[in-house]
């Protein structure tokens, strides 16, 4: 009996937080002139117009790239900084770390609104207005201090006497790192690395903001200004979320591990 | 050669003051441990010793070179730390062949020279295994042979050791001593165990109070020690300390000093049953080879050794050899 009523209530749950993702899939896969017609709820056939649409519209087809292009280098940038500096912050600073990394986090935790204004300013300065570059270098800005995080408690947790072997074993700092915390730290750079392409991924406010074409909008910019000739086209906007968030339902399913590790810390211990 | 003389040396955490005008000489090819209490300052000399930070005052000299502000790299030195801190991502041949790599040198050099020690210390089956599959006593070899491959001046043990169960620890105490016959360096080991520094050391050095108090050879300090703490710290039963009154008591003397302490240890008070004794058993402790009693001497209870078959509440006479007493 118990077991029935919880049951039924995680099933309640479920279909509570996964009805919109339901409702868009169901309405990406249904022909195009039935899309507002409710009965029939589910569609009779499902049918993939609304797929080959998006993938024939250009202007799409280029914010994807657009989000890779961004997500890869912001990421590969706050991974390159991130690692280093946790490094340098967790093994080579004497005293002030507690300050340098609770300043991190404020960076972190900064909210976007509040910044966008003067990041607005200083990018047209930079002459970085409707690039790719103006969103990599930005995005950047929030992903070192992540990366910076997940990295500094990943290191640590190496016993402090690996850097003393090795520095009697003769190494410099740069050997130190590369040869002994960079590959024990993998299991934080992938996990640091992930939460920082999730949240380039994702990113809006800014996006919206220095872009004003679509030679450097991403995808959550792209499909908010999807519009048709005539009417709003319900059918590839749907077509089009369902397929953007599936790279970010892949990487939860395949590496939660990662993920939850990076969130909660602990980047070395099995 | 591998010479080492301590001079002077100071050192401060926080104003606090750890190492106070410390002064030490190691002799060539000697096995020194320097043995002292938990938070003496034993890791902090043996850090000091191998450049890993910098004195507050005083110097170092290797071979009577002045090394004191020369860095880790440039001293050469062996440290072997408690957890042995092997790299866990690398296996055995790798962690041999990364002090070599940062020196440099080419592929067959370094080949060989982990082929040397490899074979030397016996862990040619285990070459590819990773730290996390291996023995406590495999992973000692490795962290020694990670610390022999580069020919140090001077090996550096910080109680490496003292995590393990005794049998363990018993076997590779053996195997540390062994290997030190054969490699014919300056070994200096700091623990806080005493067993280990009776063992191991050809001299052992008493540290307390920032300096050493005392050193020579394990049996000087267990027989002669230079002040009462290192008499307390040697031994298992512990030293027996008695005031005046209770050396009078204990030995139907007169004490030759009433403000003195008299130190006899457990193995050299020898308590025979007798029924005009003045003393009675209160429990007894059986050790296998020997058998302790424990008895009363006016408030103190003082632990002899059994000599007899003895029970609990037998009368017993307690004899020593005054060459055998310690007075402090
Ligand atoms: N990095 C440090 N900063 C501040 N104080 C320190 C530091 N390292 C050691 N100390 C202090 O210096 C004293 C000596 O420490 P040390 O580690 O040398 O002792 P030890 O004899 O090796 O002790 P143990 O037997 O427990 O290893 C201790 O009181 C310790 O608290
Ligand atoms: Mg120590």
């Amino acid at each position: 009996m118990t077991r029935a009523l919880h049951a039924g209530f995680y099933g309640v749950i479920l279909l509570w937080s996964l009805w919109p993702f339901i409702w868009q899939w169901v309405t990406s896969v249904k022909v195009p002139s039935n899309i507002s017609r409710i009965p029939p709820l589910l569609p009779e056939h499902l049918s993939a117009a609304n797929y080959s649409a998006i993938f024939s519209n250009e202007t799409f087809i280029r914010v994807i790239w657009n989000s890779i292009a961004v997500g890869l280098g912001a990421t590969a940038i706050s991974l390159v900084v991130g690692a280093m500096g946790a490094y340098g912050i967790s093994r080579l600073l004497e005293r002030g770390r507690r300050w340098i990394m609770l300043s991190l986090l404020v960076v972190l935790m900064l909210p976007q609104v509040s910044v966008v204004t003067p990041l607005y300013r200083i990018v047209d300065l930079m002459g970085w207005g409707d690039t790719l570059w103006s969103l990599i270098a930005v995005y950047s800005i929030f992903s070192v201090p992540l990366v910076v995080w997940v990295m500094y408690q990943a290191y640590e947790e190496i016993p402090e006497t690996l850097h003393r072997a090795a520095r009697v074993d003769g190494s410099s700092e740069w050997t130190i790192f590369t040869r002994v915390y960079l590959p024990l730290g993998i299991p934080g750079l992938v996990s640091s690395g992930l939460l920082s392409l999730i949240f380039c991924w994702n990113e809006f406010l800014f996006a919206l903001t220095f872009t004003s074409s679509y030679k450097a909008r991403t995808i959550p910019v792209g499909i908010s200004l999807f519009s048709g000739q005539y009417d709003f086209p319900w059918g590839e906007i749907t077509a089009a979320s369902s397929l953007v968030t599936f790279p970010i339902i892949l990487i939860v399913i395949f590496s939660q591990k990662y993920l939850v590790r990076g969130l909660v810390g602990s980047g070395v211990k099995g | 050669m591998g010479r080492i003389d301590v001079k002077n040396l100071c050192m401060e955490y926080n104003q606090k003051r750890v190492l106070d005008r410390l002064d030490l000489e190691v002799l060539h090819g000697e096995f020194l441990v320097v043995l002292g209490e938990s938070g003496c300052g034993k890791s902090t000399l043996l850090n000091l010793i191998a450049g890993l930070r910098e004195p507050f005052s005083g110097q170092i000299l290797f071979d009577q070179r002045d090394v004191t502000r020369l860095d880790v790299q440039s001293r050469n030195v062996a440290f072997v730390f408690q957890d042995y801190a092997l790299y866990p991502h690398m296996t055995v041949e790798q962690n041999i062949r990364f002090p070599l790599e940062n020196l440099k040198l080419n592929r067959r050099e370094i080949d060989h020279k982990c082929d040397g020690i490899l074979t030397r210390l016996r862990l040619n089956d285990f070459r590819n295994q990773y730290p996390n599959q291996l023995s406590g006593g495999q992973k000692q070899r490795v962290a020694i042979g990670r610390a022999m491959v580069r020919d140090p001046f001077v090996f550096l043990f910080d109680e490496p050791l003292s995590s393990l169960d005794p049998h363990l620890r018993d076997h590779l105490r053996l195997e540390l001593k062994q290997l030190h016959k054969e490699l014919k360096k300056t070994f200096i080991y700091v623990t806080h165990d005493q067993l280990s520094a009776m063992v191991l050391g050809d001299r052992v050095a008493f540290m307390d109070d920032g300096k050493i108090q005392q050193i020579g050879p394990p049996l000087q300090l267990y027989r002669s020690p230079a002040n009462i703490r290192i008499a307390r710290f040697f031994g298992f039963p512990p030293v027996n300390v008695l005031t005046a009154t209770d050396f009078e008591r204990l030995s139907g003397k007169p004490a030759p000093d009433s403000k003195m302490k008299f130190c006899i240890r457990p193995e050299n008070l020898e308590c025979r049953a007798d029924s005009k004794g003045c003393f009675e058993v209160q429990w007894i402790q059986q050790m296998g080879a020997a058998n302790f009693v424990y008895i009363s001497v006016g408030k103190q209870t003082i632990c002899g050794l059994g000599k007899g078959s003895l029970h609990k509440n037998q009368k017993v006479s307690c004899n020593f050899k005054s060459e055998n007493l310690m007075i402090f």
